[in-house]
């Protein structure tokens, strides 16, 4: 079966100006040379530190960031895209298809909108409807399966709760009926005795309608939870991809290893968290040559400094790094 | 031994809905070279309560007359400004959540660090600077005697914090408060703030409070934990006896909806409902709302008074109240 999402060599660079008038411009790399294959109604869980790219190559996949280099291409049921050479026209079924959950449920719901409009603005916008009452029953429909109170869509977010407005954005980006969603930091804001509703719902929708989701998170936790399968990213590089319980059980990779023992237990009598990593994330401008994550790696040998590892099929991992023992 | 002893804090706001009730009969203590944990959700009062120790609650909060915060026997809610000075930065000293708010972004740290140990200690600034640098040092930011001359956008969010740390440090407080201090920061730079924390606790024998929505934190930081709900004390105890064997059913149910690395099949349970506007404040219990053992008739009428289960450890629950 070939993959629902399959990212080759993807590089994505941002710009840093120039230093002067008479200097090239100089760019660096967000993302680089990022290999991942996704399969059809998997929940990948993408996670690393601030700064390791998670959001670039999320926002990448979407189409919302362009890349320089390598291709992204979607096995959508109606037929495939290939994202470097879209037309206009396939650009507008592509966005149909996809969509974001963003962070932050405050700041990302306008507040002139009322809730019914919020949810009905990717319908009107992609033009998917046909009369304003059909618009309203798509927008009823989605809303009742988030859990939202029908009675209470001509509101405004300000009249919500974090919560709510959490299963409001959910309702907006899920309106379209997408079959891939980037939810990045989608519960970060909340508590958790809300979050845990918010991972339950997000759960049932996936899995009636097929999703496919990217759930990009710095909290280990949620992730272990959530997801079927874990990527690690560090600084731009996916360094271990393995199935949840590999990832969790039998980590590979020294940085997810070290990851894993940040984590706090919440079993007061196993203290965890004395053996942590020192430093932190090299600058994306100072990338080193060789293993990225050479400076704070316990392993680390003259090898680690030349020669760049590429991921490789380990058990049942994708991991990138040249100290593999079992 | 005691260092702070908190009695009967009671705080209303004054608002344009009338006076809300923020605080109710809050009573706890903080031991030397003690870590307590407040843990709680937004809205909970855990910031309130660390605020109130130093008085630095908004203007419109109103402390109750029988409200005590004892230090060395006076109570400091009876104190003005001036008397305040000590404990706003030297007796006590706090850590933000946030250490790009709360540096100033146009004065560099060091400078910052320096006017504070003036406020407190009669020190020339030659030997202020080397205090703060010293105070950077022993926090592990390398080379501080260059990077105390920075600016705070030019430190990484988890140099930020360690400098933040070493300012409320860099005073030889008494008492610590920490609110949520690594909320902000990755998992492996969290592990090292917290490492640091529980180091110089150990060292120096000062007493914090550490207030954070992670009970996971907490497990691996506190001595006792207090667990705060609508601005009530519903359980405190030993880490272990608050974590291991939680009684409130807020503290079950919290638990429960805690992802959890270690048991990562777990079934989240999510707690049904919201927490109440504080205008909304109901009669009785404050849990009741979202309480699985809600008793009809006796949840909704009585506040259930402070028991204890067992040694040190209380709870606020009618189920306990036989």
């Amino acid at each position: 079966m070939s993959s629902f999402i399959k990212v080759n060599n993807l590089d994505v660079q941002y710009s840093r100006g120039r230093r002067s008038l008479f200097e090239k411009e100089e760019f660096f790399k967000a993302v680089d040379n990022v290999n991942l294959s996704i399969n059809k109604g998997k929940i990948v869980g993408l996670v690393g530190e601030s700064g390791s790219g998670k959001s670039t190559l999320g926002r990448a996949l979407l189409g919302a960031k362009e890349f320089h280099h390598g291709s992204i291409h979607y096995n959508f049921e109606e037929g495939s895209i290939d994202l470097s050479n879209l037309s206009k026209k396939n650009l507008r079924d592509f966005r149909s298809k996809v969509q974001l959950i963003f962070q932050d449920p405050y700041n990302s719901l306008s507040p002139r909108m009322t809730v019914r409009d919020i949810i009905a603005e990717p319908l009107e916008a992609l033009g998917m409807t046909k009369s304003k009452s059909e618009t309203d029953n798509r927008v009823i429909e989605i809303a009742q399966k988030c859990q939202l109170n029908i009675n209470h869509l001509n509101r405004f977010p300000h009249s919500f709760s974090g919560g709510q407005r959490q299963r409001i954005s959910i309702a907006r980006s899920l309106v379209a009926q997408p079959e891939f969603i980037v939810a990045d930091e989608s519960v970060a804001a909340l508590d958790v005795s809300i979050q845990a509703g918010i991972l339950q719902l997000l759960k049932s929708i996936q899995n009636e309608m097929g999703l496919t989701i990217m759930f990009i998170s710095h909290d280990l936790s949620v992730i272990s939870n959530f997801c079927d399968e874990v990527a690690v990213m560090y600084l731009g590089k996916i360094v271990e991809y393995a199935p949840k319980n590999e990832i969790f059980l039998k980590p590979k990779h020294p940085y997810t290893q070290a990851l894993l023992n940040a984590v706090p237990s919440i079993n007061p009598h196993k203290k965890n968290i004395q053996k942590t990593l020192e430093g932190e994330i090299p600058s994306i401008y100072d990338r080193p040559q060789g293993c990225v994550f050479q400076s704070r790696c316990s392993k680390v040998t003259d090898q680690c400094r030349q020669n760049e590892p590429s991921l490789k099929k380990f058990h049942n991992h994708e991991v990138a790094c040249i100290n593999l023992d079992d | 031994m005691t260092l702070v002893k908190i009695e009967n804090l009671k705080i209303h706001f004054d608002t344009d809905e009338g006076q809300l009730l923020a605080l109710d009969d809050v009573s706890f203590n903080v031991d030397q070279g003690e870590i307590l944990g407040i843990a709680g959700e937004s809205g909970s009062g855990k910031s309130i309560t660390a605020k109130s120790l130093m008085q630095l609650n908004d203007e419109n909060a109103i402390y109750d007359q029988n409200s005590k915060v004892l230090y060395e026997n006076q109570n400091l809610l009876e104190f003005d400004d001036e008397k305040m000075i000590p404990y706003r930065g030297k007796i006590f000293s706090m850590v933000f959540q946030e250490p790009m708010a709360s540096f100033a972004p146009a004065i560099r740290i060091g400078d910052q660090m320096i006017e504070q140990l003036q406020i407190h200690e009669q020190l020339s600034d030659e030997a202020a600077r080397q205090r703060s640098i010293e105070a950077l040092t022993s926090v592990g930011i390398p080379n501080a005697k260059n990077l105390i001359d920075q600016y705070s956008y030019e430190f990484s969010g988890g140099m930020r914090q360690r400098a933040m740390i070493a300012m409320a440090l860099s005073t030889n407080p008494k008492l610590l408060i920490a609110d949520e201090p690594t909320t902000a920061l990755d998992v492996t730079i969290q592990a090292q703030i917290i490492n640091l924390i529980k180091k110089e606790v150990q060292n120096r024998n000062m007493g914090v409070i550490f207030i954070t929505h992670d009970l996971a934190l907490l497990a691996q930081t506190a001595d006792r934990i207090l667990i705060m709900y609508m601005g009530k004390i519903v359980e405190s105890g030993t880490v272990f006896q608050v974590l291991t064997n939680p009684q409130h059913p807020y503290t079950k149910a919290l638990i429960e909806s805690s992802p959890n690395i270690e048991n990562f099949q777990k079934k989240l349970l999510p707690i049904g409902g919201e927490v109440p506007l504080l205008k909304d404040r109901p009669q009785g219990c404050v849990f009741q709302n979202r309480c699985s053992q809600f008793i009809n008739n006796k949840c909704d009428k009585d506040s259930p008074l402070i028991k204890e289960i067992e040694d040190n450890h209380f709870i606020s629950c009618h189920l306990h109240h036989e």
